[in-house]
């Protein structure tokens, strides 16, 4: 921490206390008015679609040892998919292609105004099944696994249920909001479902939803943890290079905002947390009802304990609408992000999915 | 990843200081948690956001006229010419990604025929060239809808010039 640890007694003890608190000094500046390097995973780009990018990452496992089928991560639209490859040492995308999976990653970019008619229904049928195409033609398998994290999920599981012939071998869903049953399950449920609350006069107004209207929303849930307790944690630990450099990456992250688009956000509010289409199976994507039992591939359900964002009981009742022979629901510490990119994951989280996708992926 | 403080030093009057924040802001925290996720809350905030979105509306709707009368009058591209122009480019690019789509079909069917049929190869070759020289002309044409309107009819009267 940036101030005495002890009362210094000598001449020589009060220099090197000077000296201590100079360098947080510095190591503060640096984090909270620089960017961290992050996404250092080697890859390279195989497609692109408007603002979007797929990447697939270089293997560096053996092509004979490497698993058969690969994997596709979908992340969510209104924040960079890179909390994926946070930083060497923890991250997903990392750790998975040391574990001899060949992994692809759909970046949805940042959309502009041009985009603010983009909807699920372009991103799944339009963006999904051109980005997957690619990664068949890449990786030389017809069939592959699919993994979906947060609005990703979401996705991921229209996807799934709208055309489960194309090859969906295993389906990963990470702390997905999917059940808007309980409209007292969390802060977002809670707000979108006021009588006062009305999307289209935010789209009329702003075109997109603003990335920073979505980050006041997500920070507002835990305000003292997102806004005094983050920097403390910080403060406290300003001489620890390993806490400031992994709270550098994440605060990289949490600021590196993106708008979500108009017409996306219009579906998401009123078709799913207002109306909850999805699981009822009233939700059509381009005219094509969205069935959920239509989905029979493997599937793997992550729901973080102590999720704020994506309460569990959001996640859990897909597990009864699929058809899925092979499904596994499986809860872990953590909370919506810190599941997957907090100091506990490289623990309680990535053995698990990797061992479960690995007896899967051959 | 918080790291304890050091309770177990009596002298520090740091750590002590620390304990005593630490159990504070986490009663704090639960106390806003609660807040946050209560009914009054969330009729708050909608409303602000209602008020705010009613009154800044007519600022912003003024702004916007503003900018499109002093754009226009500078003989300048305003947000709605820009936007069409990316949605443009968008449909450009789904297009050239169908095209490509063809193109990866093709080279399957190709890679796929038996390679003891030379004259079915040679036949394949000519389609394939057949269909090099329609996206040829195809991204001519792609490049033509690119250029200025201006720019594009000096180009045709030119060639109707050539013609003559």
């Amino acid at each position: 921490m940036m101030a005495f640890s002890s009362i210094p007694m000598t001449p020589t003890e009060l220099q090197s206390e000077l000296q201590r608190i100079e360098q947080e000094t510095r190591t503060l500046v640096r984090v909270s008015t620089s960017k961290a390097n992050v996404a250092q995973t080697p890859k390279e780009v195989i497609w692109t679609l408007n603002k979007a990018k797929l990447y697939h990452y270089i293997p560096v496992v053996p092509a004979e040892k490497r698993h058969k089928i690969p994997l596709f991560l979908v992340f969510a639209l209104m924040n960079k998919p890179y909390i994926l490859d946070l930083r060497p040492g923890n991250s997903f995308i990392e750790y998975m292609v040391k574990q001899g999976y060949d992994v692809y990653l759909l970046d949805w970019g940042a959309p502009g105004l041009e985009d603010k008619d983009l909807n699920f229904d372009n991103y799944v049928l339009d963006y999904m099944p051109r980005a997957l195409r690619k990664v068949k033609a890449i990786s030389g398998s017809d069939e592959f696994s699919m993994l979906g994290w947060c609005i990703g999920a979401i996705l991921t599981t229209i996807y799934a249920a709208l055309r489960p012939d194309n090859g969906l071998k295993n389906l990963i869903l990470l702390t997905a909001p999917l059940d808007f049953t309980d409209k007292k399950a969390g802060g977002f449920v809670r707000w979108v479902n006021d009588q006062n609350y009305d999307p289209d006069k935010i789209i009329a107004a702003f075109g997109n939803m603003p990335g920073q209207m979505i980050d006041y929303g997500a920070k507002a849930l835990k305000p003292v943890e997102n806004y005094i307790g983050s920097y403390l944690t910080l403060w406290d630990n300003l001489s620890n290079p390993r806490i400031v450099e992994s709270w550098h990456a994440m605060n990289t992250w949490v600021t590196d905002l993106i708008d979500m688009t108009g017409a996306t956000y219009r579906q998401l509010i009123e078709e799913l947390y207002q109306e909850n289409r999805l699981i009822q199976g009233t939700l059509t994507i381009r005219g094509e009802r969205v069935d959920l039992s239509r989905i029979r591939a493997n599937l793997l359900n992550v729901i973080a304990l102590t999720d704020h964002i994506s309460p569990p009981c959001q996640s859990e009742s897909i597990m009864t609408k699929v058809s899925s022979e092979d499904q596994l629901l499986m809860k872990v510490k953590g909370g919506h992000i810190g599941m997957m990119a907090g100091s506990g994951a490289l623990k309680y989280t990535w053995p698990h999915i990797e061992e479960w996708l690995g007896a899967r992926s051959d | 990843m918080n790291q304890q403080p050091d309770i177990t030093n009596p002298f520090d009057p740091m750590a002590t200081w620390r304990a005593a924040r630490d159990a504070s802001l986490e009663s704090w925290s639960k106390m806003m948690i609660e807040f946050v996720n209560s009914e009054a809350y969330s009729q708050a905030t909608s409303q602000w956001l209602d008020t705010y979105l009613a009154y800044s509306q007519p600022f912003q709707r003024a702004i916007d006229t503003t900018m499109t009368q002093v754009l226009t009058g500078l003989n300048m591209p305003i947000r709605t010419d820009v936007t069409i122009l990316a949605e443009r480019l968008t449909n450009i690019e789904v297009r050239l990604d169908d095209l490509d789509v063809k193109l990866d079909d093709i080279q399957r069917a190709v890679q796929a025929l038996p390679t003891s049929q030379p004259a079915a190869d040679t036949n394949v070759e000519t389609r394939l060239d057949k269909l090099d020289a329609r996206l040829d002309d195809i991204q001519r044409a792609v490049k033509v809808k690119a250029l200025p309107a201006s720019k594009r009819a000096a180009d045709t009267s030119a060639k109707a010039k050539e013609v003559k």
